[in-house]
Parts: C-alpha cells; sequence; structure tokens
C-alpha cells in the first residue's frame, strides 16, 4: 500500500513540478522563492496523502495549493495589499478557466509536446529563437537580451508574439483531450 | 472589446508586470471570457512549452530539497515524541526510496574524500558533484569523491546505473566497474556492471568508449547501440538495440516511437516476462507514440493502455491475450 503511494507521489512529482514552479513565479518574480513554495506543497502533499483522493484533479489541488502559499508568502512581504488583491482576483479567474480544461492527462502526451515543436519551428525566425531560449531552455529574459544583444523589452514582445501566434495556431490542441493519438 | 495596452500584457505574460499593470489586467480578463480565455491559454501554452526540455538537473535539485525537509519533518516529529505523527512520517521514509535503506557514509581519507551510496530496495537518484545525475537501481552501489580532480571526473558502480553526465571536456568522466569501465565526454547512458556473467553499455545520447578490464580493447558506440560484455568468454559485443528499454525503470516511463502492436507487445513481453499474445482482431496497421507509466505489474500497464489504445486484455492461464475493443 505504501509502496503503491510512493510511486504515485513520484508521478505526480515528475508531471507536475514544472509546472508548479512556472505557476509559483506568476506570483512572486523570484525563483529561489518559486522553488521554496513548490517545495513546501508537495512535502504536504506527501503528509497529507492518505486523506487526498489522487484520481482525481490532482493537478488542480496542487495549482490552488501553490496559489495560497504563494499568496500567503507574499502577505508576509513588504507587498502591497492592492497588488495581492489584484493577484488574488487574476488567479480566480484562471483557476476557473482552468476548471474547465482536463489538465491531468497532458503530460502523457508525446504529440502535444510533437504539436508544439513543430508549431514553435514554424514562427518567425527570431520570434522563435527568443521563445526556445526562454521556455524551453528556461532562460531570463535578460540573458536572453544580453545573449543576443536585444533590449529586454524586445525580448518580451518576441515572447508575447510567439505565444499569440502559437496560441491560434494550436487550437486544437487547446481542447488538451489527446492522449496517445492514433497517427495511422 | 476593449483595448488593452499590449505592453502590459507583454509585462504580465513575462513576469515582469508593475504594480498598476495588474488592476488593467484584472479589469480585461474580468471584462469577457474570451480576454480571459486567451491571456489563459498563452499561460497554458508556455507551461508546455517548459515541458518539451527535460530540465533533470532542475527536477533533481527540487527533489533534493523535498527530501530533506521530509526528513527535517522526521526528525522533528521524533523529538516531539508523537507517536502517531512519528508513524504517519516515517512512511515518508519510503518516498524518496531508499534514503533509509541508503547506506549514505562519508568516508575520509586524508587524500581523497569518497562518498558511498547504497540503493537497497528501491532505486534513487543521486546527484553529483558536477551536478550529473546518476540513478542507482535496487541492489546497486556508487562511490565518488566529494570533489572531482580539476582533469578527470571518476566513479565506480557496482550493480545498474543510469548516467545523465553533465557536458564537460575538458575533465572526462569514467564510471569503473568490475570488469568494464566506461568513458564520457557528456550524455545519457545505461550501465549494467556487477560480478554477473553479463555486464552491458547501452548509449540513449552522446558517445562512449567501453573498455574491458584487460585494456586490450575499447570500443565506441553510437546512440542506440548496445555493448555486451561476457565474462566467461572475456568477449565485448556491439549491437543495435532498443535501448531506451534499458532505461525504463529510471524514470518508470515506457516510451513508443511510432511503435504498432507487434512492437508494443514485444517492448512489454521484454520488460515484463510476460507471454502476450495478439488476437487476429488487432489492427496492427496503426501505429502510436507516446509514454505510458511503467507500473509493477503488467495489469496495471495494460489496464492504463486499454484507456489510450483500442484493445482489451484478458489473463488466460500462462499468457495473456490481447484483442481489439
Amino acid at each position: 500500500m505504501k509502496i503503491e503511494l510512493t510511486e504515485r507521489f513520484e508521478i505526480i512529482f515528475g508531471d507536475n513540478y514544472r509546472r508548479m514552479l512556472l505557476h509559483a513565479l506568476r506570483f512572486v518574480q523570484n525563483e529561489d522563492d518559486a522553488e521554496d513554495i513548490v517545495a513546501d506543497v508537495f512535502c504536504d502533499l506527501w503528509k497529507r496523502i492518505e486523506e487526498i483522493d489522487l484520481d482525481s484533479g490532482i493537478t488542480t489541488y496542487l495549482y490552488r495549493a501553490v496559489s495560497t502559499r504563494a499568496l500567503n508568502h507574499l502577505r508576509h512581504k513588504n507587498v502591497s495589499a492592492l497588488l495581492i488583491e489584484n493577484l488574488e482576483a487574476i488567479n480566480e479567474r484562471r483557476m476557473e478557466f482552468m476548471a474547465h480544461e482536463n489538465l491531468e492527462d497532458i503530460v502523457y502526451s508525446k504529440d502535444i509536446a510533437r504539436g508544439l515543436k513543430e508549431a514553435i519551428s514554424e514562427l518567425p525566425e527570431k520570434c522563435r529563437q527568443v521563445f526556445v531560449l526562454s521556455y524551453v531552455n528556461g532562460l531570463k529574459s535578460k540573458e536572453i537580451a544580453d545573449a543576443l544583444d536585444l533590449s529586454v523589452r524586445t525580448v518580451e514582445a518576441h515572447i508575447y508574439k510567439a505565444l499569440r501566434m502559437l496560441r491560434s495556431r494550436l487550437k486544437y490542441l487547446i481542447c488538451f483531450i489527446l492522449v496517445l493519438l492514433c497517427l495511422t | 472589446m476593449s483595448q488593452i495596452s499590449e505592453d502590459i500584457l507583454i509585462r504580465f505574460i513575462s513576469n515582469s508586470y508593475i504594480d498598476e499593470d495588474l488592476k488593467v489586467v484584472r479589469a480585461w480578463i474580468e471584462e469577457s471570457d474570451e480576454n480571459s480565455r486567451s491571456l489563459f491559454e498563452m499561460e497554458q501554452i508556455a507551461s508546455l512549452s517548459t515541458a518539451i526540455h527535460d530540465d533533470r538537473h532542475a527536477e533533481n535539485r527540487l527533489r533534493e530539497e523535498i527530501r530533506r525537509r521530509i526528513i527535517r519533518n522526521e526528525i522533528q516529529s521524533r523529538k516531539q515524541k508523537r507517536k502517531s505523527l512519528f508513524l504517519r512520517l516515517s512512511g515518508a521514509a519510503a518516498v524518496f526510496a531508499a534514503i533509509f535503506t541508503v547506506g549514505y557514509l562519508a568516508f575520509r581519507t586524508p587524500r581523497q574524500p569518497m562518498i558511498y551510496v547504497a540503493a537497497t530496495d528501491e532505486s534513487i537518484s543521486v546527484v553529483l558533484p558536477d551536478s550529473s545525475v546518476v540513478f542507482l537501481n535496487r541492489n546497486s552501489q556508487l562511490a565518488y569523491p566529494e570533489h572531482f580532480a580539476d582533469n578527470h571526473r571518476r566513479v565506480e558502480l557496482t550493480g545498474e546505473g543510469f548516467f545523465e553526465v553533465s557536458h564537460d571536456r575538458n575533465r572526462p568522466f569514467t564510471v569503473v566497474g568490475p570488469h568494464l569501465s566506461v568513458e564520457v565526454l557528456g550524455t545519457l547512458f545505461n550501465f549494467v556492471s556487477n560480478d554477473s556473467a553479463c555486464n552491458s553499455v547501452s548509449l540513449l545520447e552522446g558517445s562512449v568508449e567501453v573498455m574491458t578490464d584487460n585494456q586490450a580493447e575499447g570500443v565506441v558506440l553510437e546512440p542506440g547501440q548496445k555493448a555486451i560484455y561476457s565474462v566467461d568468454e572475456g568477449r565485448l559485443t556491439v549491437q543495435d538495440a532498443n535501448v531506451a528499454i534499458d532505461a525504463v525503470w529510471h524514470d518508470r516511463l515506457i516510451p513508443f516511437e511510432n511503435a504498432n502492436m507487434v512492437q508494443i507487445v514485444e517492448i512489454l513481453n521484454q520488460l515484463y516476462d510476460v507471454d502476450i499474445e495478439l488476437d487476429g482482431s488487432v489492427d496492427l496497421s496503426k501505429t502510436y507514440s507516446g509514454l505510458t507509466v511503467y507500473y509493477g505489474n503488467i495489469d496495471s500497464t495494460l489496464t492504463r493502455l486499454t484507456h489510450t489504445l483500442p484493445i482489451r486484455f484478458s489473463d488466460e492461464g500462462d499468457k495473456i491475450v490481447i484483442r481489439s475493443k
């Protein structure tokens, strides 16, 4: 029983930790704090693993746990109450949006990864280069700006443009229902 | 739809927003569902994009951190002598595999302190001082120095390990075993190195040179090749192999790449040492790509596959038969 839980915990961790780091960064804007928050959430999940229904909505649960902890983290810092209130309101909308998506199975699909890779490869050259360095390779906007001799603002504009183009290109993938797609 | 300054959205998506931006973004997404969808779909694409690239180093760093915290919790709860809590937390020992079944002793000699790590009941992962990662299979031991030398990195393996060696052209990485040694520049490979009759090295990415203990021959492997050393005959042979299968144990994921049902069944037979037969009703022309979780038993894995493939299965004595749904 315990062994099975252990395996499941490991799988849940592997499937979710990247998404959770990125999610935490939407609040705290600092990687060390984000890692700290995500580590806390997974520790807490382990402590409560026998009380939690792992079969339904574990990813949604984690998103909520990370949001709560990140907001609490900000409350203990010298951050304006108004900023926290706005972040919280935006996050409520984000959670509503996610509730409509089937988030659980995304990671099992190589086809989503392939569709995404193809769509990325079709982006305009500069846009693609910046986007890959940013999300795929995990560099910060400042690092990319220095490497490519661009301004940070230009780098961020490229990233935004890439996301906007990918979104319209990937409408069909955004349904997130593909698991193992039949290729024939 | 009212206009929002693109600059504000750019800053928001890049997490470089300023206080005033949030108020504008909030008002904008509360105005219509379309506005909020367009923003959050972009966020999801960003989040999926981060998953394309396997950042195992970051993953392991976080894993280590969580492991440390769980252990710290356990020590605290011991001090508090609260039995019920202690019992619950001691289950945490099982989480990161073998940390409690691991013999982890730092053993100091004046010259080069070595660290010995052993996995007994569960496989574990170890991050080396150069941030290379080694997954140790059950009943395996690894020894490595607390600090690597300036001109080489040398570790010793007994048992089975999966290596993700960080690239460093100035410091070759060598894994030494009882019969074979492997020299690496930066790569992914699986190494079975023990006293059994058959030792092997499977290369997934990069390049390695495999040397036998009699030093006479060194063989350079290409990705997708496996070097097998027969201890009795003292002979090293190289063959093309499904090397990904040799590495399944380390991340518990079974990869399929454009595989039809015959190939999928072959992989499962090999992994679980079972006898699966395909009924004539199964369509062999279709191919599939993806990952599936490597469960401890074949039934769980097949059950998972029936959710995504048009198949069903039944146990029939000493074999399992797969039919079309």
